[in-house]
């Protein structure tokens, strides 16, 4: 009960801090309904490509599953990092982590606001998106699609924990939020078919968990295919997620001993 | 009773692969304290004076948790700092380097009300909490968000953040740094009243005539040695701040 309780304080915070710049949300509201129009019309430029042919309604609602995923994959990413560098710039830092709060109820508080937004933003990107795209959406389909979302941006939440841990360190420069959401665009098949990829780039594609997401949601999304039949991609995200978490939670357990040993903990 | 036996800290530089991720403050080991010793006892203002780079915040930071000493040992109410750190941190309040730790654009009331969640109150709790100490600091009639507010009320502020949770003591890094002497003796006579309960303050100012006139003890730290531990009537000060090693 504790840890939800403090989660939700860190929620309320970041709420009340955002809600404070009110036009700050009008464009955070109005930007994905804008992106919508764009694609929508690229889809049409790109019409009835072969590559993608196994999915329901050509390109545009094809890339709509890729830009709703890696919206809130964005927030996942950053989530954690953001949170170190807004407590080092207001200078709490140091009293939140002197308080007997437990690191993982600080994590998932300073997820719980930017994924709200995030998840607010893909819900109006998605409602846009069915509203010009018609029937291309099998939207009896969206609660078998629910376990590879929640799992895409789980992981993307636990590389974002492994770059907190080097941004604990290294201050400014993360290594991997970046890369990997280029990566996630270019390589995983956010924005398009990994299958118009050359041959290593569609081998390297596998090294990364949104391509097994994006593959099952589109399967059941846009494919006409069954939730059971996506067991197979849930099972490897399940052990990205697990093994990406470990390893986030154990390197900054290990960057906070360092910055405790050296002196820099709360150093911008 | 706050106990700090034998501590010293060393800043490491960073070395071999670590150069290529992270710069320390010094390419050298720097020696921040040298075997220092102290008490604070229930009903103390205990003073904590030296010239900057003395060691004082390091110290702070060390009890607070925020650091790891090189040797030694800090317990308080029994429980050690390295085998018990969430021990120490429910029976401490801090405030460091004057009043900075507040956010800005919330209000007192949302800032003290996060500060006791966070520090293991339940809602209604902490909102309560939170409102007794408007109260007792004289900001509830004036309560707003924090960027509205003068020098003294972020003071008060974060002397009331510090208590939100009741801890029996007080870590106080410069308090008073950024007020005027009206300011200052106001912020002494409430530190006076949290000892006058029971409280054991530590408290590391600038201010000479802070040390005099409101602790019961000072101890002088100059190159992260402690250099006097005693009554403040009769001591001077000045030239116990200038020995060097």
């Amino acid at each position: 009960m504790t840890s939800f309780r403090q989660a939700a304080a860190v929620f309320r915070r970041d709420a009340r801090i955002q809600l404070s710049y009110p036009f700050q949300m009008v464009s955070q509201v109005t930007g994905p309904m804008l992106m919508v129009f764009s694609f929508f019309f690229i889809g049409r430029l790109v019409g009835d490509s072969p590559a993608l042919a196994r999915y329901e309604g050509g390109y545009f609602p094809f890339v709509v599953v890729g830009l709703v995923v890696v919206r809130l994959a964005d927030s996942a990413l950053s989530a954690f990092t953001a949170g170190i560098r807004a407590e080092q710039a207001s200078g709490t830092l140091e009293l939140i982590l002197a308080s007997p709060t437990r690191l993982s109820r600080l994590f998932a508080g300073w997820m719980a606001w930017p994924l709200t937004v995030a998840g607010v933003q893909a819900g109006i990107l998605f409602v846009a998106s069915v509203v010009v795209a018609g029937g291309a959406f099998d939207l009896a389909a969206i609660p078998a699609a629910v376990p590879a979302f929640v799992l895409t941006v789980g992981s993307f939440a636990a590389i974002g924990l492994v770059s907190g841990a080097f941004v604990v360190v290294t201050k400014r420069g993360d290594p991997f939020g970046p890369l990997v959401m280029a990566a996630t665009n270019l390589v995983a098949g956010a924005l398009f078919p990994v299958e118009i990829l050359p041959g290593w780039l569609q081998a390297l594609a596998r090294a990364f968990p949104a391509f097994y997401g994006f593959n099952a949601m589109r399967a059941v999304l846009l494919g006409g295919e069954s939730f059971l039949s996506t067991l197979d991609e849930l099972a490897v995200l399940a052990v990205f997620d697990l093994a990406l978490v470990a390893a986030g939670l154990w390197l900054v357990g290990r960057a906070l001993t360092l910055a405790r040993v050296t002196g820099t903990l709360a150093t911008g | 009773m706050l106990r700090i036996e034998g501590i010293s800290k060393t800043y490491p530089p960073a070395s071999g692969a670590l150069r290529l991720l992270m710069r320390t403050a010094s390419d050298v080991p720097v020696v921040a304290l040298r075997d220092v010793s102290l008490t604070v006892a229930p009903g103390e203002v205990v003073g904590l004076v030296g010239p900057n780079g003395a060691g004082k915040s390091t110290l702070f930071r060390i009890v607070a948790t925020l650091l790891e000493p090189t040797a030694g040992t800090v317990t308080v109410d029994g429980f050690d700092l390295v085998s018990h750190p969430e021990e120490i941190r429910r029976r401490i309040g801090l405030v460091l380097e004057g009043a900075r730790g507040v956010y800005g654009r919330l209000s007192g009331f949302n800032n003290l009300e996060f500060f006791g969640v966070m520090a293991g109150l339940d809602h209604a709790s902490a909102r309560r909490r939170a409102r007794e100490l408007l109260e007792m600091f004289g900001l509830a009639d004036r309560d707003r968000r924090v960027f509205g507010y003068s020098s003294g009320m972020r003071v008060r502020l974060a002397l009331a953040r510090a208590l939100v949770a009741d801890p029996p003591f007080l870590l106080l890094d410069e308090p008073t740094r950024s007020l005027d002497p009206a300011g200052s003796a106001e912020t002494m006579t409430l530190i006076r009243r949290l000892a006058d309960a029971g409280r054991a303050v530590l408290f590391a100012t600038h201010r000479l005539d802070e040390v005099r006139d409101g602790c019961d003890r000072v101890v002088v730290l100059t190159s992260g040695r402690v250099r006097f531990d005693g009554a403040p009537a009769g001591a001077d000060l000045v030239a116990l701040m200038e020995q060097t090693p």
